[in-house]
């Protein structure tokens, strides 16, 4: 899922400034699993900002509206009343819902309220690392099911680098090196070797900015079966 | 087809090669590094110039290795993949062999984090397997997608490094077979401090007779009385010498340690296994004399 | 609670003004101790600025 952290108070507040009728937007899929935009976080931000310009003399109208996911259009419809009666919205989904309701409603400011981080996964109640650099290449089938472009510092294809060190990265020492990793399990599944070919480099057309997908059944629907 | 460069010549002689490391300045000004570059004359067989050692932006090692060559010296140029993707990678490659630069040690590189400008984008476009691939390549009159180079192809001689006292060590000799499959025509290692502790690299590697200098690394009291593993990259320092660097105390460590470096230097000659020793004198290259 | 106070923090509040306490329904002690201990923040501490602005905002209206 993607994960996003709450972005400083002291930011949020500054860009909603020059408003005095606002409405937090919250979203309930990934942001919410991850506790930095869901209903419950809405509250308590929206509860902060009233508390904080309260304490500066002035008296904001702080709305709150959680939608179930805020990139998918069918679901930003629902928030027509709560946006366009305030000034500015502060939208607490990922950068990607953050846009599609900007887009959403053109006429409105919209804030980011998170700082949107990786897609990753839930390690412990709390705690969220990166998994996954969409590289559009995956690679997972020859090195054990780890990634070497996000786990690995440099994002190496061929490692380890010589900055490994008892195991671990050489730019955090807390943690594994990607391609030890890689080693072990590919070791313990007897597939060592898928590590000995020497891996191309990346193909950054993969990657292109941004991005676009159409799905193989809708071909015809947008003229995309010429390309 | 360019004359084989004198390092190439000397790899190729069997004669134990000295060579020493030389960092450019941090600047656009080459002559506040003459007096070093005069006092490594004639006493290596090669100067490695680095490439943004540690992340630390200095001048690119192309300006140094050509002034090198302009005062009789031979240069290896150092070349990361960390800083320049692989268009430039080649670029700069072939604009160094066109300079007379043909002597290329190609790394990984040390991540951005360690240096200066810790904000700046780490690339990586090619990691060190892949940047001998190129080189090769370029030596085949190719770029990497295949298109064919104009004029005469150059004659790189390229070199790779090798942490001979890894751990673990089974992934690092995977990696070092693969290096040596793509084509490297010497190594260097990372710092090493006892022979003893290259034994098990040497036991699992024996088939792969490439040239490998061992790196001899003169540390400084501070990096000594604050070290901790990992916290200077890609050197690693086992405890037996830590300690028995520390125990010399601050007064006498300089001494010590470069009495240090004289014999390990004569054991490495002795030892049969290395042709030749790398220095890394961390700024002190005036005192190379002192050395060899 | 940590987390709490955190939040109180970030908005220029001070944290000792959150407090919370175990306390068994029986333990009435307790209970007089933890009373007078936020009596006595709340005394140091001087009036919550947030509960004048209100007011203030309220009454302007």
């Amino acid at each position: 899922m993607i994960v996003a952290q709450r972005k400083p108070f002291e930011e949020i507040k500054k860009s909603l400034a020059p408003y005095e009728n606002i409405v937090v937007a919250g979203c309930g899929t990934c942001v919410a699993v991850c506790l930095a935009g869901g209903k419950k976080e809405v509250g308590l931000l929206a509860s902060q900002l009233r508390m904080s310009f309260g304490l500066d003399k002035k008296n904001v109208k702080v709305s709150e509206v959680t939608l179930e996911r805020q990139c998918d259009r069918e679901f930003l419809e629902t928030v027509k009343n709560e946006v366009e009666q305030a000034e500015a919205v502060l939208s607490m989904a990922c950068g990607a819902g953050i846009q599609f309701l900007a887009e959403a409603y053109p006429q409105r400011p919209v804030y980011p309220g998170v700082n949107t981080t990786f897609i990753g996964v839930a390690e412990a109640a709390g705690l969220w690392t990166e998994r996954c650099r969409a590289c559009g290449e995956c690679l997972l089938a020859e090195t054990g099911g780890i990634c070497p472009r996000t786990i690995c510092s440099k994002g190496l294809n061929n490692g380890p680098c010589g900055g490994m060190m008892e195991g671990k990265c050489e730019v955090d020492p807390e943690r594994s090196c990607a391609w030890v990793l890689i080693y072990d399990r590919l070791s313990q599944e007897d597939r060592l070797a898928a590590m000995e070919a020497v891996r191309q480099p990346t193909d950054y057309t993969r990657q292109t900015q941004p991005g676009k997908v159409t799905h193989a059944a809708y071909l015809r629907r947008y003229h995309a079966d010429s390309k | 087809m360019p004359t084989p460069s004198e390092f190439r010549q000397a790899l190729a002689s069997k004669e134990f090669i000295l060579t020493a490391e030389l960092d450019p300045p941090k600047g656009a000004d080459l002559s506040v590094v003459q007096e070093k570059i005069s006092a490594l004359k004639g006493k290596v067989q090669g100067v490695v110039v680095s490439d943004n050692h540690s992340a630390r932006m200095r001048m690119a090692p192309l300006g140094l290795c050509r002034a090198l060559l302009d005062q009789g010296l031979e240069p290896i140029l150092t070349l990361t993949g960390r800083d320049r993707n692989r268009l430039a990678l080649q670029s700069d490659l072939l604009a160094a062999a066109s300079l007379g630069i043909q002597n290329v040690l190609a790394v990984t590189g040390d991540h951005t984090s360690w240096g200066d400008h810790p904000q700046a984008k780490p690339v990586y476009d090619l990691d060190s397997l892949q940047l001998l691939g190129a080189l090769n390549a370029l030596n085949l009159g190719q770029d990497l997608s295949g298109n064919p180079l104009e004029g005469a192809a150059p004659l790189f001689t390229v070199g790779a490094v090798v942490p001979l006292t890894a751990n673990p060590l089974q992934p690092v000799i995977m990696k070092f077979r693969k290096k040596a499959a793509q084509g490297v025509d010497f190594f260097m290692s990372h710092p090493l401090f006892d022979l003893n502790n290259a034994g098990p690299f040497f036991e699992q590697t024996r088939e792969i007779k490439t040239p490998l200098l061992a790196t001899v690394c003169l540390l400084k009291w501070e990096q000594v009385a604050g070290y901790l593993p990992g916290n200077i990259p890609g050197l690693f320092l086992p405890e037996g010498m830590l300690e028995q660097f520390k125990s010399w105390g601050e007064g006498a460590y300089e001494s010590k340690a470069w009495e240090f470096a004289r014999k390990l230097i004569e054991a490495i000659k002795k030892d049969g296994r290395f042709r030749g020793v790398h220095l890394m004198l961390q700024g002190e290259e005036i005192r190379v004399g002192e050395l060899v | 609670m940590e987390y709490t106070k955190t939040l109180l923090r970030e908005i220029g509040l001070e944290p000792e003004r959150l407090e919370m306490f175990h306390i068994g329904a029986s333990e009435a002690p307790a209970w007089a101790r933890a009373v007078s201990e936020m009596t006595e923040r709340a005394r140091e501490l001087g009036p919550n600025r947030l509960k004048k602005e209100i007011k203030t905002m309220q009454s302007a209206k």
